[in-house]
Parts: C-alpha cells; sequence; structure tokens
C-alpha cells in the first residue's frame, strides 16, 4: 500500500502525468445516464490540460503563468524574437564584416537548398512516372549531385558548420 | 433541497466519518449505502453548481481546475486501497438524495455485475513514444554502389533511401502490432485512446499509443516481464515504451443504458 502511495505522489510530480491524469478523470470514469445534473464530457481536453500544465510549471523567475494560452504563446514569441534580435546585431556587426558575409551566405545557401531540394523531388516523381528518358534521368541526377556539391563548397567557403536551415518559429524548420 | 458530487462506488466500507474533505464547493466525502454497494459522495453546499459553472471554473481558473481534479482522483484512489472501486466521470452531480438512492437501486445489477468484474484487477497505461533520430542504426542508409555514374547512381540512391524509409515504416507497424498483440494476450482488456498531443504531454518523442490495460493483480509479475520485453523489442525503432500506474479503473467501467 505504501508503495503505490508513494508511486502515485511521483506520479503527479510529473508534468505528462499530470496530463494523463486529466485525461482519464475528466475524460473517462462510469458515466451514469438518467438524473445526472452536469456532464463535463463537452470541455476541451487540450485547452484544460494545457492550461493545467503550463499553470503547474513556474517560469524562471519564479512567477506563476498565466492561464491564457495567448499569454504563453506571446511570452515563447517574445523570448524568440530575444534570440533574433541577438543575432541580428550579430549579423549586421560593424567590426566584423565577415561574420555579416556568412550570416547573409547561409541565407542564400539556404534558399538555395531549399529550391534544390522542391526539384529534386519534382524530378523523381517524373521519372517514376517513366515520363523522362534513361540519359535526360542521368543528367538530371549529374546536375543535382553537381549543385550540392557545390553547396557544400560555398558552406566552406563562409566557414558555416552547421545544416542548411530556417527557424520559422511557429511554422518550424524551413527544410 | 442538496446536490450530491458523485466520486465514486465500491461495496459498504467500514467507518463513515466524513474526515476527508470533498472538492471545493462540497462537503467532506462519506457513503451512502444501498444493499451490498456504497456510492462515495459530498454534499453540495456553496450555492449551485450546474454545467455552466462548473465548465467556466476548469476552464477559467487553472488553480480550482488542477486541485479538485486531483482530489477527485485522490479520493477514487483512496478507496481503490480499500476495495474494488468504479470511478465516477469527473463532474457527476445528482440532484438529491432520494434520485441518488433511486440511481443506486436502478444500476444495482450493473453495479454488482462491475465490481465483480474489476476485483483484484488495476489499470495500466501504456503509452509508447516515436523519435525518428533515434532509429537504430542498422535501419540506415545504403551504401553506394561505386560502379555506376554519377548521375545513375542518384536516382538509385534515392529510391533506396525512399525504400528504406518504407521498410522502417513497415517494421513500426509490425512491431507495434506485435506489441498491442501482446498487451491483448497478456491483460484481461485492453483499449486504445487518442494519442495526447506533443505541446500537453513534454516528453522528447510523438505519443503515438496511448493505451490502458486492465491487469489481475496475481498477473502483474508476469505482466511487468512482457512490458519490458515489449521496451526491449521496440527500442530499434526509436520508439520508447511508458509505463503509469496503478490507476483506478478508469478506462474500464463503461455502463449500458439503464
Amino acid at each position: 500500500m505504501m508503495i503505490d502511495r508513494n508511486r502515485e505522489q511521483k506520479l503527479f510530480n510529473r508534468h505528462a502525468t499530470l496530463a494523463e491524469a486529466i485525461d482519464r478523470v475528466i475524460e473517462k470514469g462510469a458515466s451514469i445516464q438518467g438524473d445526472v445534473a452536469i456532464s463535463v464530457a463537452e470541455i476541451d481536453l487540450i485547452i484544460l490540460g494545457l492550461h493545467l500544465v503550463i499553470a503547474s510549471a513556474p517560469d524562471k523567475a519564479g512567477n506563476k503563468i498565466s492561464s491564457s494560452e495567448d499569454k504563453i504563446y506571446i511570452r515563447e514569441m517574445e523570448r524568440r524574437i530575444r534570440i533574433m534580435e541577438k543575432n541580428i546585431s550579430r549579423l549586421v556587426s560593424s567590426d566584423d564584416p565577415q561574420k555579416v558575409e556568412k550570416g547573409i551566405a547561409k541565407l542564400v545557401l539556404t534558399l538555395v537548398a531549399l529550391i534544390t531540394d522542391l526539384m529534386e523531388r519534382e524530378a523523381m516523381r517524373k521519372i517514376n512516372r517513366g515520363a523522362v528518358s534513361k540519359t535526360k534521368a542521368e543528367k538530371l541526377g549529374v546536375t543535382f549531385v553537381a549543385i550540392k556539391k557545390k553547396l557544400e563548397e560555398m558552406k566552406n567557403v563562409f566557414g558555416i558548420k552547421e545544416d542548411l536551415n530556417i527557424d520559422l518559429g511557429p511554422l518550424g524548420q524551413l527544410i | 433541497m442538496n446536490k450530491y458530487y458523485f466520486y465514486c462506488l465500491s461495496h459498504p466500507l467500514a467507518g463513515n466519518e466524513k474526515t476527508a474533505p470533498g472538492l471545493d464547493f462540497s462537503g467532506p466525502v462519506f457513503q451512502i449505502k444501498y444493499k451490498g454497494i456504497s456510492a462515495h459522495v459530498s454534499e453540495i453546499k456553496d450555492g449551485d453548481i450546474n454545467r455552466e459553472n462548473l465548465k467556466e471554473l476548469l476552464e477559467k481558473d487553472s488553480d480550482w481546475a488542477k486541485r479538485n481534479i486531483l482530489r477527485h482522483h485522490r479520493i477514487i484512489a483512496s478507496v481503490g486501497q480499500k476495495d474494488t472501486v468504479i470511478p465516477m466521470k469527473f463532474g457527476t452531480v445528482i440532484s438529491s438524495r432520494k434520485n441518488l438512492e433511486q440511481l443506486l437501486r436502478d444500476y444495482y445489477h450493473q453495479f454488482k455485475k462491475l465490481l465483480k468484474a474489476l476485483k483484484d484487477r488495476q489499470e495500466w497505461g501504456i503509452k509508447i513514444y516515436f523519435e525518428s533520430d533515434r532509429i537504430s542504426s542498422s535501419f540506415s542508409r545504403p551504401k553506394k554502389d561505386k560502379k555506376k555514374s554519377i548521375g545513375e547512381s542518384w536516382y538509385e540512391e534515392k529510391m533506396k533511401n525512399e525504400e528504406t524509409e518504407r521498410k522502417i515504416e513497415q517494421e513500426i507497424e509490425k512491431q507495434l502490432s506485435a506489441a498491442i498483440e501482446t498487451l491483448k494476450d497478456s491483460t484481461d482488456n485492453f483499449v486504445l485512446n487518442i494519442p495526447l498531443p506533443k505541446r500537453l504531454d513534454k516528453h522528447r518523442g510523438e505519443m503515438i499509443i496511448n493505451s490502458s490495460v486492465l491487469v489481475k493483480k496475481e498477473s502483474l509479475p508476469d505482466f511487468s516481464e512482457k512490458i519490458k520485453k515489449i521496451q526491449k523489442d521496440l527500442e530499434p525503432f526509436g520508439l520508447e515504451t511508458e509505463l503509469s500506474g496503478p490507476w483506478p479503473p478508469y478506462n474500464f467501467v463503461s455502463m449500458e443504458k439503464k
């Protein structure tokens, strides 16, 4: 019995399991018909759970975050903007023209990589449909490999070590 | 006439002291007994509780919601430690004592049947998460064919990569079905629920299986072995298995219509 109680306590110290408990308590359990005055089945579990999980995690300043979903979103966006702000100042720092160049180069190379990726997919689709002759397919292949090698080379020239990608915030990664 | 908040049902338990506190708007928890069954309830005292204001409290006041949802659960869990328990859905309110007694009479046979079916059994939650970058390297990309020209191997590599992705997907499907079969075979009952979305569940991976099982207490050692095996089998595919419990049998108390 003691072990069960400890385990139960442990369960609720974790956010994931708080969500699990809410899932069970609100969504499951015996539902009786007839003279029942209230049923809360229509409550949006997702919204409710999100409020509870977030509300139970104090932020760095020790304040409880307000239960409104919008505020959570705004806070996250503010955090991202602060990160971006830092990066912009680095990007345009006149003390270090090399860094400016690197930042712009990364942006351009990422777009080239994205377009190549899209074209590659389209090419694969055409080849698989049999719409492209063998020689043409080979030509396409060499072209794509060449573009990719060139991208790698350019990355080295500008000293870009990380993968080419752009963080689009709530939309996720570009590639 | 006062309304009653209905937490759960069990066999009648010794002692009826009204010591455990009920939800915020109600008095302490006590039992209303009828023949061989007993409803754990508390009297609603603070004004009227209805669908609208309960919903509003839950949605607008997260501290209230967290406190009361967990209290509802703990009251049920504490009855569950003494006896077989049938948890009621959160927000089950009965409009009068007379109606509650009528309800116990109406559902008497169903409650008795359920108590018997749930005797010496526990609910456990099994969640499976997927993380693509944790797939074992033995399933990773094929090697290059040196004899082919650059253009030719571009197409072949692309095709092989797609083929590998497909194979991994099929293998994951196969492994998950096998795990589900094992769970069905080694437990009394098995339900598959909708996976919780990632923003609710702080796990690194994406929840792809959210299930609950009902296990006989005497079969727990065997069940735990089965879970360990599933964990081991699924791991190379980037699948992580998490067990939680024991829970009161929330997922196994569906009532038929009167």
